[in-house]
């Protein structure tokens, strides 16, 4: 089913919007890929098995590992904003106003 | 497969992973980015809001605001981020109900054990506030339906909200996503720890996951539970049935309930009047105690953002919800004098505060704060007695 409603586009071009859209789909198949072959890798180094037990119910430790995994790949995802934050965060401590 | 309770769709692996993505994302770009529309608002913006508007009402000033915001490159893609990074969040909990749904829907027929009740009204009409945009754009909104069998909204909207406090830094209630009904509980335990009612309403129940503590609170109370969507109700019994609660649910507007004068002893709205409109929250006040018997009590538990506390940026930015994402009345209720509201109305012992979310199974006494407690999430609640 379809949103129903206005869509605000935030840039002057409404593609910027729907590339940055489409990324974001990327990023979570990406994840999901990364999640999926992780648990297949600790699996095997287990037993030498694959098993669907695993990829459904990990270990707190393997969990903990997809975690701190899914974390790193987002913050890569979003460093360049995350730059561009530190900068505006940096003048505005330091008084650099600008008009 | 993963599923959190009896009634939940059935996740597998890759949906978590999907999910789990989702609200990391929305985690880090409150949590890390967010910070980046301040400094930007004091260095390039605070200049001209606070000083060319001296004088100007706060939503002039707010309007202004938002008009210099959005031609912020900063500004456009975190925004553009943070609404894209919602629609992906449907979208995925959109797959993984279709992909159960057979199961989901066979479990009304299963489940049919008598315990509550469910009563639909098909010449119910849609409030206009829920009419010009998808309610924080979940698609189809509380109410379309495809058949009069439809759950499809109620199950989109259990697992997607409990996905979106995620995303908050909310763990406190889990994939159940009670954290407001056992936050209303201990409202009530502190401050009316007399109050023993025998017929409890709970507004705007949704999938019905803060109604389940009101009747765990109170195991002698008859409980109901309304709600505007048909789809939403007809999974929310399926829900209380599979986790053995009993409640009364009827599709009904908290405007105008329909039930009689003085039939109930508690009352309670949770997180319901910022999705109405501020005419709509008036009368849902007044309903409130229309139906209250003398001694009952009404609890209204909302989001945490009262305007008269924050300046003008965070007054913008914390409607960003209403502006993008699909809640009407975020800034309306913000701005709203709830507790003046209820005086007005007659309640008495009327009572207003943040109160922090305890954690699951927490019996810490409820503390009504005059601030948001530091460090931790919380909601704005305010109460008052019919005499």
């Amino acid at each position: 089913m379809s949103m129903h409603g206005p869509t605000k586009y935030f840039f002057d071009d409404p593609a910027h919007d729907r590339l940055l859209a489409m990324i974001l789909s990327l990023g979570a198949e990406l994840a999901a890929v990364h999640e999926e072959l992780c648990a297949v890798r600790s699996h095997l180094a287990e037993k030498g098995l694959v098993g669907a037990s695993e990829l459904a119910a990990p270990s707190a430790a393997s969990q903990a590992e997809r975690d701190a995994m899914r974390e790193r790949l987002v913050a890569n995802l979003l460093f360049p904003l995350q730059q561009e934050c530190q900068t505006l965060v940096d003048q505005s401590r330091h008084g650099n106003k600008q008009t | 497969m993963t599923h959190y309770h009896p009634q939940s769709p059935d996740l597998a692996p890759d949906d978590l992973a999907r999910l789990r993505f989702v609200a990391e994302l929305r985690n880090q770009l409150h949590n890390r980015l967010g910070e980046g529309n301040r400094a930007l608002y004091e260095t390039h913006l605070a200049q001209l809001t606070d000083g060319d508007l001296k004088g100007a009402s706060a939503s002039a000033r707010r309007e202004e605001l938002r008009a210099q915001m959005e031609e912020q490159p900063y500004f456009q893609a975190w925004s553009s981020l943070l609404r894209s990074s919602q629609d992906l969040m449907w979208r995925f909990v959109d797959q993984a109900v279709e992909n159960d749904l057979p199961r989901l829907e066979a479990q009304v027929s299963d489940r049919d054990d008598g315990l509550g009740s469910l009563e639909l009204d098909a010449t119910l009409e849609t409030p206009v506030y829920l009419l010009s945009a998808d309610t924080h754009r979940m698609p189809g909104s509380y109410f379309r339906q495809s058949s009069d069998t439809d759950l499809r909204a109620g199950a989109l909207y259990d697992l997607g909200s409990a996905i979106y406090q995620f995303g908050r830094g909310n763990q406190g209630g889990g994939l159940l996503n009670d954290s407001r009904g056992r936050t209303t509980v201990a409202h009530l335990r502190r401050f009316f720890p007399d109050l023993d009612p025998a017929r409890i309403l709970d507004l705007g129940c949704a999938a019905g996951q803060n109604t389940l503590p009101l009747a765990d609170a109170f195991p002698q109370a008859r409980v109901d539970a309304i709600d505007i969507g048909a789809p939403m109700l007809r999974y929310a019994l399926v829900r209380a049935r599979g986790l053995g609660r009993a409640i009364h649910f009827s599709q009904r507007n908290a405007e105008a309930t329909g039930f009689e004068d003085q039939s109930f002893d508690l009352v309670v709205s949770q997180i319901l009047l910022h999705e109405t409109s501020p005419h709509a929250t008036r009368n849902i006040l007044r309903e409130a105690w229309r139906l209250l018997r003398p001694g009952g009590v009404a609890v209204h538990l909302e989001v945490p953002t009262r305007f008269d506390r924050l300046d003008v940026f965070d007054q913008f930015l914390k409607s960003w919800e209403q502006y993008y994402n699909g809640e009407p009345n975020t800034a309306g209720v913000a701005a709203a004098d709830l507790a003046g509201e209820m005086k007005t109305i007659g309640f008495t012992e009327v009572r207003s505060g943040f109160q922090a979310i305890l954690p699951a199974g927490s019996n810490d006494p409820a503390m009504l704060l005059e601030s948001p407690p530091a460090g931790g999430r919380s909601l704005y609640l305010v109460s008052g007695m019919r005499c």
